[in-house]
């Protein structure tokens, strides 16, 4: 009776396991968004203007760092290449105003709490997301590549 | 030990014998069933993508969650009306074997909650929102020669001018786009009606020219969204308005515009993001629609858009001097705080796609 019970808990074991596997594949934007949310709440925290433009753009090159990284890893369709390029330039963009750059005024010091929630809201609109799926793997190197 | 052996194999059987319907009766109640039909909702709230946002104080929200919630208290104020909400949820199934039951149907008469159906996908299933068609047509009462007010009201990602596929996060081979998505919302109408007196689509990016010529034969009126739409969705109180009204077409019209401004002064105190919406009076747009509508058609042939990206202000975009473009169109604005756009103090009240380049 006891080895039945350890072959049908292994057994189950094995099922969930497979079960996250297949859940990790989708999560792609929901990663950014989660990690982006630390990004705007540590902004928020933080009463230091050098600080929180440190903050944005370190959390700007780490977004730009993973979709390379999935860009050069993960077998992507065309579609899949297309919504990537959009994201990636969402970001490009963000932090071009953030530092005055490609005919952007630099975001003031006392304007960087609304800038942080700006960028964030226009990540979360409901337009279209990242439908990219990628291998667990994969998804764990971006996530630690995000901390 | 035998007899938790007992009760795990008989919790299993029952799960999978659960599984095998692909509907399931959870609530039916005859309570509730007394009021007469004066007008009816009729709510899609698509949840089988992403629909994560933040509050300003970093709590997550889904976005699907958040509607149901909106669409429930409609359903509880809608004391002489019928209404029916659809939660289209992500596919799950139990040990990743056998499919679980995820969507739901909720119909609500006389305020009160009188049956709720859960339901999946089907695998075989072509349109986008087959499985609910066939639900609402079969559970649903219809009334020969019923011509009570009918709302759609519809909370998601933007709609797809040209057919897309992934959209469904669980069936991403099934295409969607605004053609479908007209052909698909005409199952919903009773068969005394023709027309929706309102569509409203709480999504980015759908107030366009292509989407008010598509809807135009089978609503009166459209709420929509030009460009940007924050994922907390419109704001829907306003169809209590439907208890006291006449049924009439400017009704409609008067209920689209209370949404709208609710939803604008809401969202043009929480976010920093451009605020754009718009009600259309399809049946005064006329002529003016269909040269709109040739401009973009032009353009479009002329240049490469960029479907993916956010839309743009068409006026930015087309010549459209001379055209009466604000004719039966009530728009509501305010530009993004930061951003290229910032400085736009003015809209059109139509959205189209820019170019790739842009």
């Amino acid at each position: 009776m006891t080895h039945a019970i350890k072959i049908f808990s292994a057994t189950v074991f094995l099922i969930f396991a497979l079960l996250g596997t297949a859940s990790a594949q989708q999560n792609l934007s929901e990663t950014f968004k989660k990690h982006f949310n630390e990004t705007v709440q540590n902004v928020k925290a933080s009463d230091n203007p050098d600080e929180q433009r440190d903050l944005l753009n370190t959390s700007f090159d780490k977004m730009l760092g993973a979709v390379d990284r999935i860009d050069e890893s993960a077998n992507l369709t065309e579609e899949e290449r297309e919504q990537l390029v959009l994201f990636r330039d969402q970001i490009d963009e963000k932090k071009s105003e953030l530092n005055g750059l490609d005919g952007f005024d630099e975001i003031q010091d006392d304007e960087l709490i609304d800038f942080s929630d700006y960028s964030q809201q226009e990540i979360e609109q409901a337009n279209r997301t990242l439908t990219i799926s990628l291998t667990s793997a994969l998804l764990i190197v971006l996530i630690l590549l995000l901390l | 030990m035998n007899h938790l052996l007992k009760t795990t194999l008989f919790c299993t059987l029952a799960l999978l014998l659960g599984g095998c319907s692909s509907r399931s009766l959870l609530h039916n109640s005859v309570a509730g069933q007394h009021s007469g039909t004066d007008y009816r909702l009729i709510f899609y709230i698509h949840g089988d993508g992403d629909y994560l946002y933040h509050s300003p104080d970093g709590q997550p929200i889904q976005a699907d969650e958040h509607a149901l919630n909106k669409a429930f208290e409609a359903a509880r104020d809608a004391s002489t009306g019928d209404v029916t909400i659809f939660h289209r949820r992500e596919k799950r199934s139990f040990l990743g074997l056998f499919p679980r039951n995820t969507s739901r149907m909720y119909q609500f008469t006389g305020g009160e909650k009188v049956r709720e159906i859960s339901y999946r996908g089907n695998d075989s299933a072509s349109g986008f929102m087959d499985e609910e068609s066939r639900l609402f047509n079969d559970v649903t009462d219809s009334i020969p020669g019923e011509k009570s007010p009918v709302i759609f009201l519809y909370f998601g990602h933007e709609i797809p001018q040209q057919p897309e596929t992934r959209y469904h996060r669980s069936y991403s081979d099934r295409e969607f786009s605004t053609e479908i998505f007209t052909e698909e919302i005409r199952t919903f109408l009773p068969p005394g009606k023709s027309r929706f007196n309102l569509i409203a689509l709480s999504t980015c990016s759908n107030g366009t020219p292509e989407m008010a010529s598509k809807l135009k034969p089978i609503a009166h009126t459209l709420l929509a969204s030009p460009q940007n739409l924050h994922l907390s969705h419109l704001d829907v109180g306003a169809l209590r308005l439907l208890e006291d009204s006449t049924g009439s077409d400017s009704a409609s019209v008067s209920i689209a515009d209370s949404i709208a401004q609710d939803s604008f002064r809401r969202l043009s105190e929480e976010v920093r993001t451009a605020v754009t919406l718009s009600v259309y009076q399809l049946d005064k747009l006329s002529t003016d629609l269909e040269t709109l509508l040739d401009s973009t058609e032009n353009y479009r042939s002329e240049n490469r858009l960029n479907h993916g990206r956010d839309n743009i202000d068409c006026a930015d975009q087309l010549n459209l001097s001379g055209l009466a473009i604000h004719r039966g169109v009530k728009s509501f604005y305010q530009p993004a705080q930061f951003g290229a756009h910032q400085s736009k103090n003015t809209h059109s009240g139509w959205g189209c796609k820019p170019t790739l380049s842009k």
